[in-house]
């Protein structure tokens, strides 16, 4: 009975103080939305990050490769494998018979999901007439990437007859790779002989056309992957031998739990000890988890704390003297505090909850405004599996449990001050505390005769709208936003660093399209290139660089094979040497000594030639004209250079002193290269077996000596010397880097490295001395080059982008062996990717913003109730109401400047943090160049990016502008009471 | 002799020691022994520039080889080569971007086949 008076109590007061109730709902709501949103925002984030990482991995643990399809059975009996699924090895498509873009189809959704290739754009093929393809190969056949159009592709069953001919729609395009992944393919394999990765998907219905009859299948197992494909293999009477452990879902989740961070502490990668550390919970959260939320939710504690606070003392004023009937009736305080303290906490309970559910409701809507926008795949964060939930925020828990406890704690403070009174002093709430200093300021008599006497002046020295917590709000709001913002940019930039790699090493920084020969073409042993028909023809090249649009073009032939066979008259330093292999004493290093001299020997070179690398560019001739000024010792003749009488030797700066005096104008240069067969042209050399192909040239048994076993030692040879007849026209030295990555070759890229390095300051020489002659004299010297290895373009500020885009692709689609780059694309997947994390940076700043704006707005209408009757007063002597308005908006318009002022001391700190990481790292107290143990802390700050940078001025502009706008908006209350206030009854009133 | 004919011998015998010497510089090495690819080290380019990450290693147990991967942090493979069995190869490199981690992981080529060694690894 008592506690349903107390409950109809209660009831009746909310009913008649609506007002009060909405605000209160509102601080609670919109904070514990602002929670909950941005957990389930990082919740996306990170399972964006789970998907890419299985779409470089692919979601299995094995991979069996071209099986019969009758082995399947064995796969699907052991009890071993948790899961497995498989595609299809139909056959081939492509711009020709040789094109190479495998095709497949897979059988279920399983199959699909599991093989975790998603189309980035459209979707898997839905019927017979549609098809996937990956993008290099829409490129390839001169293709806009858009899905919907129609494609005509001939295709070849594995053997590599052509089958049949068709017109497909392209209903969904993959990237099954990037510009800087290895072979081109984010799941190539490291196994003998390769394989080529799926390009191409057709639905399963056409897989009969094709007459194929291997699959590839891949698991999913909880055990040793070894064992269980040992055991499979041993029950399937069918022999196979390409697998490859590919480790995907290990490690993926080792990614995605952040154990990475934690490296060195023997964590071997298995997915036993993955579900180890998920149940002993040794996983990290990553900087939004860890850092960014708590500090959101401990700014959304403080900011509702000041709001609520306030709030709670006007309704317990309201109710002082119901309390103080309470306590005279003989209720205790403590009784009297423990059903207010219910009460107010049922109420937030009720609005958290469904500010939760707010919140949750609002991330749906964004979600789907965001897939209709950019990103069709983006996430929810509801649907997130174990191992996201393990490292992020429980949206509903932190907002739930953030937002009762600063409600609590907001409850408490004015609940206990007035249960410290007595009932008498509880009916009395105008009361001024013993102690209490007053409010008014104290003016002089003279100082009242000096003065003015307005009515502002008046006003001014009779109240106060100013509240000191409003500062603090506004302060706390500015600064975080401001930081926040900044730091989010930085954050953003941080992880487009690969992007920004991507643009540099494919030439994009300056051009808008780059082309190269892709990385199959690596060197075999002795730096013998083959793949000539890879690469980009010659009239192809000359009939794109004069199309209207392009306003600068650049493009060469590289050969890094050639070679300078001295007979010991003249020595080159030794890190040209070709000849890698030295004696060191041990009887097998002696016998790789050997094998090396045998192959270089079976080449046609003789064991007293020192051989020494010269890589040989061909540009284009009107590129010469920026060499003019760089020549030391003769000069540039087109003619002879295209003839192939005369070469340029270019000379990098770091080498100028070590080739000092080496090379002059009209030396004979005794030039060569291996040229290989026709059919050694096409070999693959990565994973190459050559003892598949030939018979060695050098073969020697010798004993190890820590397991007295033998040791075959082998040595093959392939190709044959080819003498260049030519004469150094003039020598070049090049100090520009621009210069040196256009006529010089990567000192690497030909070496790879084994010989000595130079030590210079900037620790090597990145370029290498080069031969530079014109694209006509590789065939004047009868060499197989006749294609350019590198091209660049830049299109004209005016051009349109999309016509461009279509005429190159119809250009080069034809051309083989070389990959396309476009640095649109690039920048297009930057910005989506700096949208994501902006996405949550703003969300933050703005839910940050809204409830901070509110508080105020609570604040000043508090201010001016509470000072109601002095309004009043003057009202009555004859103060305008305009005048006092006028008053309170320039008071609240100062807030927004102080809060920008204040916003800079944050940023400028954590810049001076930023500064002091760099320093240590530049002075070499924080040498890190090689981890092991943990990652420091700071390597996953962007610390060397300038906080300072991202328009500070403008951003700092426009948050004063919109705080000002917001703090007009939450001073109309303020204004409006006073528009409404009854004088006579405020006068006459004593409480209200 | 005269004196331009030994200086000319000493400087070849000081180059080709330093040949000797040099043709195996690295920064770093660390053992591994091991049934599975396993993740060897991690390097971190502090600098403002790109630089060029090197590896090396010659098995001394096993057979088949062992094979070398270098990947970014996400796991996006940039590099790999096979190191065969008591054979000299010349090092697999990798750009490692300007602030930017790479990972080096090391297995056996034949997948079961316990292999041991050293792997060496540095950046110019």
């Amino acid at each position: 009975m008592k506690i349903y008076m107390l409950f109809a109590l209660s009831l009746n007061y909310w009913k008649s103080h609506k007002r009060r109730l909405l605000t209160l709902a509102a601080v609670s709501i919109i904070g514990a939305a602002a929670l909950c949103m941005v957990g389930l925002f990082l919740r996306s984030n990170k399972q964006i990050a789970l998907e890419k990482e299985r779409t470089i991995l692919g979601d299995y643990d094995a991979i069996i490769y071209e099986i019969n399809e009758q082995s399947l059975r064995y796969v699907s009996e052991n009890s071993g494998v948790g899961a497995y699924g498989y595609y299809r090895e139909l056959g081939y498509t492509g711009p020709d018979k040789n094109a190479g873009y495998k095709v497949v189809s897979f059988p279920d959704e399983r199959s699909v999901s599991m093989y975790h290739m998603p189309c980035t754009k459209g979707h898997y093929p839905e019927n017979a007439d549609e098809i996937v393809m990956d993008l290099e190969l829409v490129k390839k056949l001169g293709l806009f990437p858009v899905t919907g159009q129609t494609v005509s592709l001939t295709m070849y069953d594995t053997g590599g007859e052509e089958v049949f001919r068709k017109d497909y729609v392209l209903s969904g395009i993959i990237e099954a790779g990037s510009p800087i992944t290895y072979r081109g393919y984010y799941r190539y394999p490291s196994i003998a002989g390769g394989y080529d990765v799926p390009a191409v998907i057709v639905s399963d219905e056409e897989a009969g056309r094709f007459g194929g009859k291997k699959i590839t299948v891949y698991i999913q197992t909880d055990n040793d992957p070894v064992g269980v494909i040992n055991e499979i293999r041993h029950n399937d009477p069918a022999e196979f031998n390409r697998v490859y452990y590919s480790n995907g879902r290990a490690d993926t989740y080792f990614y995605i739990l952040g154990i990475g961070n934690h490296f060195g502490d023997g964590f071997a990668i298995n997915m036993e000890n993955i579900r180890d550390a998920l149940q002993t919970g040794r996983v990290w959260k990553d900087f939004y988890s860890a850092v960014a939320v708590p500090l959101f939710s401990a700014l959304i504690f403080v900011i509702v704390i000041l709001s609520v606070v306030s709030l709670i003392g006007n309704v317990l004023r309201d109710r002082a003297d119901f309390i103080a009937v309470l306590r005279s009736l003989g209720m205790t305080k403590y009784r009297c505090a423990t059903y207010m303290f219910i009460e107010l906490l049922a109420l937030f309970a009720v609005f958290v909850t469904v500010g939760i559910g707010a919140g949750t409701g609002l991330h749906l809507i964004i979600v789907e405004v965001i897939r209709n926008a950019y990103l069709p795949g983006f996430p929810s964060g509801l649907d997130v599996n174990e191992y996201i939930r393990a490292v992020t925020v429980s949206p509903y828990a932190n907002a739930f449990a953030v937002m009762i406890l600063s409600c609590v704690i907001a409850v408490l403070i004015p609940l206990l001050r007035m249960m410290r009174l007595t009932p008498i002093e509880t009916f009395d709430p105008n009361r001024v505390r013993p102690g209490k200093r007053s409010s008014r300021r104290h003016i002089s008599s003279k100082e009242r005769l000096r003065k003015k006497l307005s009515w502002e002046s008046i006003v001014a020295d009779n109240i106060r709208f100013h509240d000191y917590s409003v500062v603090v709000i506004v302060c706390i709001i500015m600064a975080a936003s401001f930081l926040g913002y900044n730091y989010f940019r930085a954050l953003s930039d941080m992880d487009n660093n690969n992007y920004e790699f991507m643009l540099r090493t494919k030439g994009l920084d300056h051009w808008d399209y780059s082309m190269s020969r892709s990385e199959e073409t690596e060197n075999y042993t002795f730096v013998t290139e083959n793949h000539h028909d890879y690469g980009i023809p010659y009239d192809e090249y000359v009939s794109f660089s004069e199309e209207d649009f392009i306003s600068d073009t650049f493009a060469r032939m590289v050969n890094r094979s050639t070679r300078l066979a001295y007979d010991g008259t003249v020595v080159l330093p030794e890190y040209l040497n070709l000849r890698d292999i030295y004696k060191t004493g041990d009887e097998i290093d002696e016998a790789l000594c050997e094998a090396q001299e045998a192959m270089i020997q079976a080449l046609g070179y003789d064991a007293g030639e020192n051989i020494y690398a010269l890589p040989t560019v061909g540009v284009m001739e009107n590129d010469l004209e920026l060499l003019q000024k760089y020549v030391t010792d003769g000069r540039i003749d087109a003619q002879k250079l295209s003839s192939g009488e005369e070469v340029l030797i270019v000379i990098p700066k770091e080498m100028e002193k070590d080739l000092a005096g080496i090379f002059h104008a009209g030396d004979e240069l005794p030039l060569s290269d291996i040229v290989l067969s026709e059919a050694e042209d096409g070999y693959d050399f990565n994973y190459f077996l050559p003892d598949e192909y030939a018979e060695p040239v050098f073969k020697k048994s010798v004993p190890d000596q820590q397991s007295g076993q033998d040791i075959e030692i082998e040595s093959f040879a392939f190709g044959r010397r080819k003498d260049i007849k030519t004469r150094v026209g003039a020598v070049i030295v090049l100090s520009d880097p621009e210069l040196k990555s256009r006529y010089a070759v990567e000192y690497k890229s030909f070496m790879d490295g084994s010989a000595y390095r130079l030590s210079a300051s900037d620790g090597g020489s990145l370029y290498t001395l080069t031969a530079l002659c014109l694209p006509r004299a590789f065939i004047s010297w009868g060499l197989p080059d006749n294609k350019f290895t590198e091209a660049y373009f830049k299109i004209g500020s005016d051009a349109d982008i999309s016509a461009a885009n279509v005429k190159w692709y119809e250009t080069f689609g034809d051309c083989k062996g070389i990959k396309y780059n476009s640095s649109y694309e690039i920048r297009e997947k930057m910005n989506n990717d700096i949208r994501n994390v902006m996405l949550v940076c703003v969300l933050m700043i703005f839910t940050l913003i809204t409830v901070g704006i509110m508080t105020a707005g609570i604040k000043f209408y508090s201010k001016v109730r509470s000072q109601a009757t002095t309004i009043a007063r003057l009202r009555a002597l004859g103060m305008p109401a305009f005048g006092i308005e006028k008053i309170i908006i320039r008071q609240n318009m100062v807030y927004p400047v102080i809060g920008a002022l204040f916003a800079i001391l944050p940023v400028a700190a954590c810049q001076m943090l930023f500064d002091y990481i760099s320093k240590q790292i530049e002075s070499g107290a924080w040498d890190v160049m090689f981890i092991s143990g943990d990652v420091p802390w700071w390597i996953t700050v962007p610390y060397y990016k300038d906080l300072f940078g991202y328009h500070p001025v403008l951003v700092l502009g426009i948050l004063v502008l919109i705080v000002w706008l917001l703090i007009l908006l939450a001073t109309l209350p303020q204004i409006g009471y006073i528009k409404k206030q009854n004088i006579a009854q405020s006068v006459d009133s004593e409480r209200y | 002799m005269n004196r331009g004919l030994r200086n000319t011998a000493l400087a070849l015998l000081v180059t080709a020691l330093l040949g000797i010497m040099a043709s195996r510089v690295y920064a770093l090495s660390v053992g591994y022994n091991t049934s599975s690819t396993i993740w060897k080290a991690t390097a971190y380019n502090t600098t403002t520039v790109d630089k060029t990450l090197y590896t090396n290693t010659r098995p001394a147990a096993g057979t088949g080889g062992v094979i070398v991967e270098i990947t970014l942090l996400d796991n996006t493979e940039i590099a790999s080569k096979l190191f065969p069995y008591y054979t000299g190869v010349s090092d697999l490199t990798a750009i490692i971007p300007s602030h930017e981690f790479m990972k080096i992981y090391v297995g056996p080529n034949m997948p079961g086949q316990n292999v041991q060694g050293d792997l060496h690894y540095g950046t110019y």
